[in-house]
């Protein structure tokens, strides 16, 4: 009877917790004392039992009362965080996570688990011992022939929206016709004193001996300690009934509350009252996609109501842009992640690669508040990973290599986002041995990829890397030399509009950089004319646009060089690049554009202004040709190509670092 | 000689035929979206000859393939019998919707799977396998077109890219 | 007339797995995602019956009904108090902060059925 959406938001549910979980877990092995992190980590450990119990994970539930109950011993003061604690609590983490995606992960595993966590809390109280009252059990001699049962309810009970009629029915359900009920009437007050909000009548219930006991005490289940009860089995054997049976059983259970008070204390603190909304993602793309649809209908009215010139029209149409781009923009917002919503994974890979690669080093991450769109944020989780792995595994040295080269013992490795114009850069830096383009480039020739007189730069030798087959691993080894390769980071991210830039200095470490478009879907776009036809460039690209020199006009190379505002700029003549026919503009403009920390011109016929540009992936038939990110349609219905400065800079063997020729 | 039709048979019941180069070629409507007057054309630089650029199609952004260079044959202008064909063809890599400009649209027909024969290896237009069968329809020949294959083989972008100028 | 019920738990999952078999037995049902917000929406108008968890951020369920059943209009509105097992000796705290009766998590849809349709039925 669950429904899928109802399993999908268990599903992101469970993520968000067992993510948050993982975070804890690493913070607690850096500050170990930090009581905050204690809660948290029990929290969701709660949170993921109770969600997953009701979910059918029987299981998981069952495996995280225990780990739970560790954590409790740890919150009460009866254990301390130690690294063994944190070790065995990954693994722990580890299986829930196996269980939560349905794997079947030998049931020896859980045993072998909840005794290691019992063992690392060990000096506890013994782990969370079972609260549940054992049934009061009636072995007593003789059939039962009926029950008394007689009850005062609490004073309370209508308050509380109690029903006593409903509760007598359902005593009547249980015992069936033959039940006789009597009122009691001697606790009431003196009629000055009576509220009459407050129940004084007690019952005189006589059930048949079929009725269950444990049936009966549920229908006061709850209420028992607030209230006179008394349930006398009437045997065969004993002739009499017993009339006057009545027992003050008053019993306030007052015990534990101090303790529960604590936790339910610790419990209230942190968070905000920030109210959040889960969606799913589905649903964002769906929105999405209508948002661009209305973007792209609202420039086609804005290009209509311009034609036909009636200010009133301008007015509404005005209106109408104003409110299409407000949606956009908060569309646009709720589909930003920060990228800390993946870093924890990274956190617990550094870890993990220490442990097996013996190999000390911090791991720092900075920018973590840096938003992405979330679909790409999803897409770079692996290649980071790799990424990652290769730093540790083949760029960091062991200490006693460092020691001697006179480095730090400790090796340092950096996961770092940050924003860059339209752009999202994140890279990650070692401080290792870095790579030897030498080696790189022999083992290329060796490999056939490229020939032994190639000219190339420092920085098409280090992309070398990343072709298909490459492989600087001198051995394979566990971590590294199997599974996806460099290539699939490179697809990845191109497959995302991005770029991978490698740079390196031998001795000193290496830096992979993802470049990445900030959203995906919609952009401020510059549309350009190039004879008859039209191109957009993302306006955040765009440094300023400038009159063509008189010198720029003449000649009909595709890229020249010019001096520009006292500069040397390089300049790519689209008309020449992209083949354009049509006729030229007698005052030609050049677009200054970004990229890569450089400028270049792009010389064109005419600027049209500025749009709001939906994004269209291409198809296969011309995705690869990476000049161009997309498509676009324009308020006339026409469609213009989105071109992506970088990789025309690029192709056009303009990019900056290809000038400064490999030693 | 027989051929191994068995999954195109069904095919064979629907089929759509136009005409490009003076050849008489057939998909099955199966894969037929619908056919459209050629709206405004975008061409794509640098994306070689078989890319005859993108078109708008309600909203969609759909490419579109000129397939007369690929069979050798002349790329007359565009007239009052030019469509285009939007076609949903399942790609090893997933569905792809595409425009094939046809020179002219004819009816949809059906053939009597007895009359399809093979392809002749050698002295025809048609790079190997890009023809699944030859059959006969008002005496004249009509080449059963694999696009699929086509696609895969020659519209992927690296084939595109070989062929840029 | 259908009744009206309050859920309050800050998982998404379960308030909806409660919501949805409440209403597919034709009781309204509105959520709330922490005993805070239970509050406010609790003593914005009158349900017929709120169900509660316990562990939550910002308010805890126990601390809910404390805060709740200060105000005179929760006078006669039944509270169902959910929780685990392991806290199971909150019962007796959410009893004596005014909770009619507790539903151990987990439990099954009927069971869930079952004590709303004997409270409010």
């Amino acid at each position: 009877m669950i429904d899928a959406e109802t399993q999908e938001i268990f599903r992101q549910e469970t993520e968000a917790l067992i993510e948050s979980l993982q975070d804890a877990l690493l913070a607690l092995n850096k500050t170990p004392d930090d009581a905050e992190l204690v809660t948290q980590v029990f929290r969701d450990l709660h949170t993921l039992k109770g969600t997953g119990a009701m979910f059918g994970y029987a299981r998981l539930a069952e495996f995280i009362h225990d780990f739970e109950a560790a954590f409790e011993a740890v919150r009460s003061g009866n254990a301390t965080v130690t690294p063994d604690l944190i070790a065995v609590s990954l693994k722990a983490y580890d299986l829930i996570v196996a269980l939560l995606e349905g794997e079947e992960p030998p049931v020896e595993r859980d045993a072998e688990l909840k005794s290691a966590l019992a063992a690392v809390t060990a000096g506890d109280a013994p782990a969370a011992a079972s609260i549940d009252a054992p049934e009061p059990d009636v072995a007593e001699d003789g059939e039962v022939e009926a029950w008394i049962l007689t009850f005062k309810l609490p004073p309370d009970f209508m308050e509380i929206g109690g029903n006593p009629i409903a509760m007598l029915d359902e005593l009547i359900e249980i015992g069936g016709a033959d039940t006789k009920v009597r009122a009691l009437t001697d606790g009431l007050p003196a009629l000055a004193d009576l509220n009459p909000a407050e129940m004084h009548t007690g019952w005189e219930v006589i059930l048949p001996g079929g009725a269950s006991e444990s049936d009966i005490m549920d229908v006061f289940m709850f209420h028992e300690d607030q209230m006179e009860l008394s349930l006398k089995p009437v045997r065969k054997e004993k002739p009499a009934v017993q009339q006057d049976l009545r027992e003050e059983e008053l019993q306030p259970g007052a015990q534990q509350q101090e303790a529960e008070k604590k936790a339910a204390a610790s419990d209230r603190k942190g968070g905000t009252a920030k109210v959040q909304m889960r969606v799913s993602a589905e649903r964002l793309d769906d929105i999405m996609d209508r948002v661009g649809e209305l973007v792209i209908a609202e420039a086609r009215l804005t290009d209509l109501a311009s034609k036909l010139g009636n200010s009133d029209l301008m007015e509404v149409v005005e209106n109408i842009q104003r409110l299409a781009l407000g949606l956009r923009d908060t569309t646009m917002a709720i589909r930003l992640t920060p990228v800390s919503s993946i870093t924890g994974r990274f956190q617990r890979l550094a870890h993990d690669l220490a442990g097996k690669t013996g190999k000390d080093f911090d791991f720092v991450i900075e920018g973590e508040e840096t938003e992405l769109d979330k679909t790409v944020i999803e897409k770079l989780s692996d290649p980071l990973v790799h990424i990652l792995r290769n730093a540790v595994d083949h760029g960091l040295e062991d200490s006693d290599t460092r020691i001697a080269a006179g480095k730090p013992a400790r090796g340092t490795v950096t996961l770092s986002a940050r924003y860059s114009g339209a752009d999202v850069l994140i890279s990650v830096k070692d401080d290792g041995k870095g790579l030897d383009p030498d080696f790189i480039r022999g083992r290329a020739i060796d490999r056939g990829l490229i020939g032994e007189d190639a000219v190339l730069s420092r920085s098409e030798i280090f992309a070398l890397l990343m072709e298909p087959g490459f492989s600087t691993a001198e051995q394979i080894t566990d971590l590294s030399g199997r599974g996806v390769g460099t290539d699939v980071v490179k697809s990845t991210v191109e497959g995302l509009r991005g770029s991978v830039e490698i740079e390196s200095e031998l001795g000193a470490g290496s830096t992979f950089t993802l470049r990445l478009p900030l959203t995906l879907a919609i952009i401020e776009g510059l549309l350009l004319q190039v004879g008859d036809e039209r191109f957009t460039v993302p306006l955040a690209a765009v440094g300023g646009i400038v009159e063509q020199p008189e010198e720029l006009k003449k000649g009909s190379e595709p890229t020249t060089v010019i001096e520009l505002r006292e500069e040397l700029i390089s300049i790519l003549r689209l008309r020449e690049i992209f083949e354009c026919d049509g006729p030229t503009n007698e005052h030609p403009k050049v677009v200054l554009v970004e990229t890569g920390g450089t400028q270049v011109g792009l010389a064109v016929d005419r600027i049209i202004g500025s749009y709001q540009t939906v994004i269209k992936q291409l198809s296969p038939m011309h995705s690869r040709l990476n000049v161009f990110s997309g498509a676009t349609i324009l308020g006339d219905g026409d469609v213009a190509l989105i071109v992506d400065v970088a990789q025309l800079v690029r192709s056009q063997g303009l990019d900056n670092q290809n000038k400064e020729q490999a030693a | 000689m027989t051929l191994a039709l068995v999954s195109t048979e069904e095919d064979l019941k629907d089929l759509v035929a136009f005409e490009m180069g003076g050849e008489l070629l057939a998909v099955p409507t199966r894969i037929l979206r619908e056919v459209i007057e050629p709206p405004k054309i975008t061409r794509v630089p640098m994306a070689g000859v078989y890319s005859a650029g993108l078109i708008n199609v309600r909203g969609v952004v759909i490419p579109v393939t000129d397939l007369r260079p690929l069979f050798n044959m002349p790329q007359k202008d565009f007239d009052i019998d030019t469509r285009i064909l939007v076609l949903e063809l399942n790609l090893d890599a997933g569905p792809m919707t595409i425009g094939v400009i046809a020179e002219k649209v004819h009816a949809v027909l059906s053939m009597d799977p007895e009359t399809v024969q093979a392809v002749p290896t050698v002295g025809t237009r048609w790079p190997a396998q890009t023809i699944k069968g030859i059959g006969r329809w008002q005496d004249r020949f009509v080449n059963l077109i694999d696009l699929e294959r086509v696609a895969e083989q020659h519209l992927g972008a690296d084939q595109a890219a070989d062929h840029a100028a | 007339m259908s009744k009206e019920i309050l859920i309050i738990d800050d998982s998404p999952s379960v308030r909806r797995m409660v919501a949805m078999t409440l209403q597919q037995e034709g009781f309204e049902v509105t959520q709330a995602e922490d005993g805070a917000q239970g509050l406010e929406t609790a003593k914005s108008k009158r349900f017929d019956m709120v169900i509660t968890d316990q562990n939550m951020p910002n308010m805890t369920g126990i601390e809910f009904i404390q805060a709740y059943r200060n105000d005179p209009s929760s006078s006669g509105v039944p509270i169902i108090f959910l929780s685990t097992e392991s806290e199971g000796n909150l019962k007796d705290q959410a009893r004596s902060a005014g909770a009619l009766g507790w539903i151990m998590k987990p439990f099954e849809q009927a069971k869930l059925l079952a004590v709303v349709n004997k409270v409010v039925g």
